[in-house]
């Protein structure tokens, strides 16, 4: 070829490759929505199950038909993989621009990590409403004097039952207010008739940190103290707390540690409460409606947790707020603090919910579902009622709680496996957890 | 100097363009960025914050998950990296002894390779040795109390042993067209002057395999060092129960994702990077020792 040919040949070759650059650098996806073909696009993500998803998209779906111009991206996870996913995300600058904030559990990492919009603005601008909500609702997703959160639900850490089982093993359903010692007691009553590969507990409430919180505070102190900088229990209260539940753990009241580590990764659906084989499961009372439809007709109930004889206080619980949050980077906050407001609000989308994260923060709401209540969601209003009067005022986990949980958790795997005597984990968890906090 | 090299070589370079680009900006640059982070403080929210060798010194030091985590990925891949070999080297033997259906085995034993690293392969190993999965009903058979194999500290990680092994799918293949590279005549002459079975193993096959097992050897180290996923479906995440599935990387991960260290994550990564190459060094100058390339 001759040399302007191979010149010209050359020059031609860079610019399409530059071209195929371009091509490739595409627009990042994910990311804050976009717009698509004219509709404005909102991601929205909740933790949840198969049975909480259809609800979700009804209500959605409600949504899209009332606002045709929106389009709503749906991203559900379940519990586990919905907390690091989010944080992968948060880190990423890619939050979903409406997600879902457990704000007992994360509120402070996420309010300190400067990644939500503040929805003062759209309150003042009356795109959200207010009106009706209990102030202590509203106070839950305050953080330095400006509101990130709308509560969808209240509620409470339970004791979720099936009655129909009881009955069948000849047991009284328990009463409201048992203390542990008498707790212990009946547990031990359930056990002595169940077979052998079954459990009155389905898993280890050792395992996650709202038992050992409500101990702490049920003694009169936290899990952690207010500044983040100490635990707020001590050695002896933490020693008490796993001797009582390692002696279940003997007792076969609660599983052994291989099935407890397995149960606490499964789906709702398969966990053994679920299947009928264990008595009682730990969770938020909103809950148990939800696994009255996995459990093939047999009646639930809710139990108090039970409650200690000689704490400062009676009850140990926190007011669990599921609320939703708006990502600072959205680029629809307009469209999304609508949503939030719609969903939370809006009495068709709420009736659809049906308190599925708990009691509604607001009056109005609540009054309009006061006839569509299940059963078992009026026994969670009147468990929170009766709680709601003998706990110390419920805190919002300061910023660290979760590296120090983190911590807790591989304590008390390691005594469920019986790798560590209780004295040691304590010993170690304690220097593990100071180390953390410093 | 350089203008000469220039010269000579424009047009290449001018080809290399594209390549060189995405070499610099997605291989180099966010290596050197992951060189200085890990001596520095950072938790993607605030600037970093220069602590020198601090994250170094406290992981080797201080750090007793970091510990665990090597003596997790090297028992993962001193024992499933050998035993993984061993069987795609056999398989490959008995397939090429010529087998009917030879193609269609080839296929079958493959396909694990290609799903195996995948999450839906994971989530399925997680059932499978659960509680009430297939293999404790098949033990039931034998006797065998059910135990919940992918929760107990003592076996979870022999789970995924199991699981890299079931791979061996394409190290098999490479191995089966090794030996079909083989002359013939070698083991026609060897056999004539009386040797048996086992003699042209490690006579023949072996040594004139070899430059394929070192192949095979150093990529499925590398492979293994990195592994993650089965890691991080398998062991919840947070490589339960007991750390006994704390792979390096599902660590770093940890450290990086779940508590916002980048910094100390970063220098995880280069310590793994130097780990990953003094073994690949150690087996490349070992390897003169016993392979034998075609000359």
């Amino acid at each position: 070829m001759k040399t302007k040919t191979k010149r010209i040949f050359s020059l031609f070759l860079i610019v399409l490759l530059s071209f195929s650059l371009v091509a490739c650098s595409s627009e990042s996806s994910g990311g804050s929505s976009g717009d698509s073909g004219g509709k404005t696009e909102i991601r929205f993500a909740w933790w949840g199950s198969a049975e909480r998803d259809k609800v979700y998209n009804q209500i959605l779906d409600l949504y899209e038909e009332q606002n045709p111009n929106v389009k709503i991206i749906r991203e559900p996870s379940s519990w586990n993989d919905y907390w690091t996913k989010l944080s992968t995300q948060a880190a990423g600058g890619n939050l979903p621009d409406v997600f879902g904030l457990h704000l007992l559990l994360y509120g402070n990492e996420y309010f300190t990590k400067d990644v939500l919009e503040p929805l003062d603005q759209y309150v003042d601008n009356g795109t959200i409403s207010l009106e009706g909500w209990d102030q202590s609702v509203i106070d839950a997703g305050t953080y330095n004097d400006q509101f990130y959160a709308l509560a969808k639900g209240v509620t409470l850490e339970s004791l979720i039952y099936n009655k129909t089982k009881l009955e069948g093993l000849g047991i009284e359903p328990p009463k409201n207010g048992m203390t542990y010692d008498e707790f212990k007691d009946y547990a031990l009553e359930i056990r002595a008739k169940l077979p052998e590969d079954e459990y009155v507990i389905s898993g280890d409430p050792t395992s996650i940190e709202h038992g050992v919180e409500m101990w702490a505070r049920q003694k009169g102190g936290s899990f952690l103290t207010e500044d983040g900088k100490d635990l707020g229990f001590s050695k002896e209260d933490l020693t008490e707390y796993w001797t009582y539940w390692d002696n279940f753990r003997q007792e076969g009241v609660i599983p052994p540690g291989q099935i407890s580590t397995e149960q606490a990764n499964v789906t709702d659906e398969s966990t053994l409460f679920a299947t009928g084989k264990a008595v009682f499961i730990e969770r938020p009372t909103n809950q148990a409606k939800v696994f009255a439809k996995y459990v093939g007709g047999d009646e639930l109930g809710i139990l108090r947790y039970p409650t200690m004889g000689d704490g400062e206080f009676k009850s140990g619980e926190q007011l669990q707020v599921p609320a939703a949050v708006m990502s600072k980077v959205s680029k629809n906050k307009e469209e999304a603090a609508k949503l939030i407001n719609w969903f939370v609000n809006d009495l068709e989308a709420t009736k659809i919910y049906k308190a599925e994260n708990g009691l509604p923060g607001t009056e109005p709401v609540r009054e309009n579902l006061k006839s569509e209540l299940a059963p078992l969601d009026v026994e969670a209003i009147s468990i929170l009622e009766t709680v709601g009067e003998e706990i110390p005022p419920t805190t919002i986990r300061p910023s660290g709680s979760v590296e120090v949980l983190s911590i807790y958790k591989r304590y008390a795997e390691s005594i469920a496996f019986e790798k560590m005597s209780i004295e040691e984990a304590v010993d170690a968890f304690f220097e593990e957890a100071k180390k953390a906090l410093k | 100097m350089l203008l000469k090299f220039w010269d000579k070589n424009k047009i290449a370079l001018l080809f290399l363009t594209p390549w060189l680009i995405g070499i610099t900006a997605l291989g180099i640059v966010p290596m050197m960025a992951s060189l200085y982070l890990s001596f520095t403080e950072y938790d993607m929210f605030k600037a970093p914050t220069w602590v020198g060798l601090e994250n170094y010194k406290e992981l080797f030091i201080a750090d007793d998950r970091f510990t665990q985590s090597m003596k997790v990925t090297f028992q993962y891949v001193f024992i499933g990296v050998p035993l993984q070999l061993i069987m795609a080297f056999c398989l490959a033997l008995f397939l090429n002894t010529g087998v009917k259906g030879i193609s269609g085995f080839r296929a079958i034993y493959y396909v694990p390779s290609l799903l195996g690293p995948s999450l839906a392969i994971a989530i399925l190993w997680r059932q499978i040795f659960g509680m009430d999965g297939i293999v404790n009903k098949f033990l039931a058979l034998f006797g065998i109390t059910p135990n919940s194999w992918i929760s107990d500290p003592e076996t979870t990680l022999y789970t995924l042993i199991i699981l890299l092994v079931w791979q061996f799918g394409s190290p098999m293949v490479i191995f089966l067209a090794g030996l079909k590279q083989i002359p013939k005549d070698l083991y026609e002459a060897a056999s004539i002057d009386g040797a048996g079975p086992f003699t042209r193993l490690f006579k023949i096959t072996i040594p004139m395999l070899s430059p394929i097992i070192f192949f095979n050897l150093v990529m499925q180290l590398i492979g293994a060092f990195q592994a993650f996923t089965p890691a991080y479906i398998i062991g919840g995440q947070t490589g339960g129960p007991l750390d006994s599935t704390l792979f390096y990387t599902l660590y770093l991960y940890i450290k990086a994702f779940t508590e916002f260290q980048m910094g100390y994550a970063s220098a995880m990564a280069w310590i793994l990077l130097i780990i990953i190459a003094t073994f690949t060094g150690i087996l490349f100058a070992v390897s003169k020792k016993w392979v034998h390339y075609e000359s």
